[in-house]
């Protein structure tokens, strides 16, 4: 069981590497990739990537891949102070939660 | 909590995406269904995951940078290649490193003919020092700005004035060296001398223009003098001319009973003589008063004797109008009656008038005025001459004075040729004449004029040609407004 995660996350990961657009640093365009290759590795429903403007003040969806849905899609907002579920800076990986309990998240969009 | 609820969200693993040390965003992981434990090799996936997009991200920031630098590059070596103003690079030495391309156009020299050369080659011999010096300036002021002007010579080996300005950026390591620009500012430079010699030349015009006009001055006002001279000349000479006219008169008018009282004298010295024989051949007294020759004698006697006492009034008479119209004797102005002035006037002028004109004398009531008696007799006899020569043949000169609202006015009026009305404007000016030369001096009205001003009074004409001429003298009681 662990074997089989651990080759499905090797394979996507490999994948990714040798994408010639993510070494070349163009990544916007192949964000869908790895918002879904990621959620097929991991098999989680929802994964998405967001991005800080350059006031660190907001959150910006690049991209989001449903699994169930098989879709794709972007546009939605986040205020960074509804957005607290990094809080561990070295961290790696953090397994955390929403503290805020009234996070601004407007309807998002299938841009 | 209202974000996962409704989406059924249970569990997340979420891993930072970094760039350049700070967070750039996060990759968010998100579950939905049963809680989910997130195993370590999970949650190394997804950490693995956000540092190849942390990479990613980086590497396109650094390439978005890098051409952004390539385009700043660009866009400031287009502007030093393209723009007007030389820009130069030199060394702590003064040699020269760089040279923009517009060096060819400025200064004639190819980009690169110049460098490894001290920068001073093309100065002016007489400006070396100043080059020394501004070279100072730049080695003791980093990062300052220094400007100076400079000659500098063109390939063709014309002397082109540069504006220079620059800025020691030596300890720059992306430039290490002094950066100068030049800009060519001989035609500004030759625009303002021109400007400069433009003023200077207006300047003297002006000065010259002052000066003609001054000399222009001096010359009208030498003209004026002379002018003034002649006029008191003409008027001098029209005086004599006046009193020529007038001793002429007197003497004539003085002749005729000097005539009367000396033929009288002779008839009386022949009746004397007579009368004594008749004495002597008489024998006594009653004989000589019943002679009748005696009465005779007697008769003659008595008439010789009227006519010298009438010639001796009419000398005294004509003495007094002499004098009264002189009044050498007495101060200029005073307060004088008007009538006694014409009147006076009249006597002396009358052999001028005698066979011409019949004179008209129609005398209002007129209070003494203050004036000149002199001069006004002066104006009357001017007004009775020309009035007396323009009538050719018999004519009539009236003379009509009243008082009337403070004011006197004398009217001298002839039926004589009247005057054009193209003349009328100007008889008052002087040397204007009409008699022709060697007749009138054509000061005559200009003078009369020139007294009524004096007394502040006026004097008008009017005239009808073939008709008559009126002239009217109009005076205050007090000519002073007192």
């Amino acid at each position: 069981m662990r074997e089989e995660r651990l080759v499905k996350q090797n394979e996507a990961l490999v994948r990714l590497a040798r994408s010639e657009k993510l070494a070349g640093g163009q990544w916007m365009e192949i964000l869908g990739e790895v918002t879904e290759a990621a959620a097929r590795a991991l098999e989680t429903e929802r994964t998405s990537v967001w991005l800080y403007n350059a006031m660190h003040s907001r959150l910006h969806c690049a991209n989001l891949f449903e699994l169930s849905q098989q879709r794709h899609s972007s546009g939605a907002e986040l205020a960074a102070q509804d957005f607290q579920r990094i809080s561990r800076p070295c961290g790696k990986s953090i397994r955390s939660r929403l503290t805020t309990p009234e996070p601004t998240l407007e309807p998002e969009s299938s841009r | 909590m209202s974000y996962l609820v409704p989406l059924g969200i249970t569990s997340m693993l979420d891993a930072p995406i970094r760039a350049g040390g700070v967070i750039a965003g996060v990759i968010c992981h998100e579950h939905v269904g049963p809680m989910r434990h997130w195993e370590v090799d999970e949650q190394n996936f997804a950490a693995s995951v956000a540092d190849l997009l942390s990479l990613a991200l980086e590497t396109g920031e650094r390439k978005k940078a890098e051409a952004e630098l390539r385009r700043s590059e660009e866009y400031y070596r287009a502007l030093i290649e393209n723009g007007l103003d030389v820009v130069t690079l030199i060394d702590a030495g003064g040699i020269v490193r760089y040279e923009s391309p517009a060096v060819e156009r400025v200064l004639g020299y190819k980009t690169d003919e110049l460098l490894g050369q001290r920068g001073r080659v093309i100065f002016h011999p007489d400006e070396m020092e100043l080059a020394d010096h501004v070279l100072a300036q730049f080695l003791q002021n980093p990062n300052k700005p220094v400007s100076a002007e400079f000659r500098m010579r063109h390939k063709n080996g014309s002397w082109r004035t540069m504006q220079m300005t620059g800025k020691n950026l030596l300890d720059n390591p992306a430039v290490g060296g002094i950066v100068v620009s030049l800009r060519d500012v001989t035609e500004n430079r030759n625009a303002e001398q021109l400007l400069e010699e433009y003023r200077h030349n207006l300047e003297n015009k002006v000065l010259d223009r002052t000066r003609a006009l001054n000399e222009k001055n001096q010359a009208l006002q030498q003209a004026l003098q002379q002018l003034q001279a002649t006029q008191q000349e003409l008027i001098l000479q029209s005086k004599m001319a006046s009193l020529g006219s007038l001793v002429a008169g007197v003497a004539h008018e003085v002749n005729n009973p000097i005539g009367a009282v000396n033929s009288a004298a002779d008839v009386s010295t022949r009746c004397i003589d007579r009368l004594l024989k008749l004495v002597e051949s008489s024998r006594n007294l009653d004989e000589l008063k019943g002679s009748e020759t005696f009465r005779q004698l007697v008769e003659m006697l008595k008439e010789n004797h009227r006519i010298t006492v009438t010639a001796g009034n009419r000398i005294a008479k004509i003495v007094r109008s002499l004098k009264n119209f002189a009044r050498l004797d007495e101060a200029e102005f005073q307060k004088a009656d008007l009538h006694e002035g014409l009147d006076s006037t009249l006597t002396l002028v009358h052999h001028e008038l005698r066979n011409r004109a019949v004179v008209v004398k129609d005398y209002g009531n007129l209070p003494l005025v203050y004036c000149s008696p002199n001069q006004l007799n002066q104006v009357f006899m001017n007004l009775f001459i020309n009035a007396s020569q323009a009538i050719d043949g018999k004519g009539e000169i009236r003379i009509r004075t009243r008082f009337d609202d403070s004011k006197v006015c004398i009217q001298i009026a002839d039926t004589g040729k009247g005057i054009l009305p193209q003349h009328l404007p100007r008889i008052f000016d002087p040397g204007f004449t009409t008699k022709g030369t060697g007749i009138g001096t054509g000061l005559g009205l200009s003078i009369c004029y020139n007294i009524i001003q004096k007394h502040k009074g006026s004097i008008t004409v009017e005239s009808e040609p073939g008709k008559g001429t009126e002239f009217t003298i109009t005076l205050a009681l007090q000519p002073e407004g007192g």
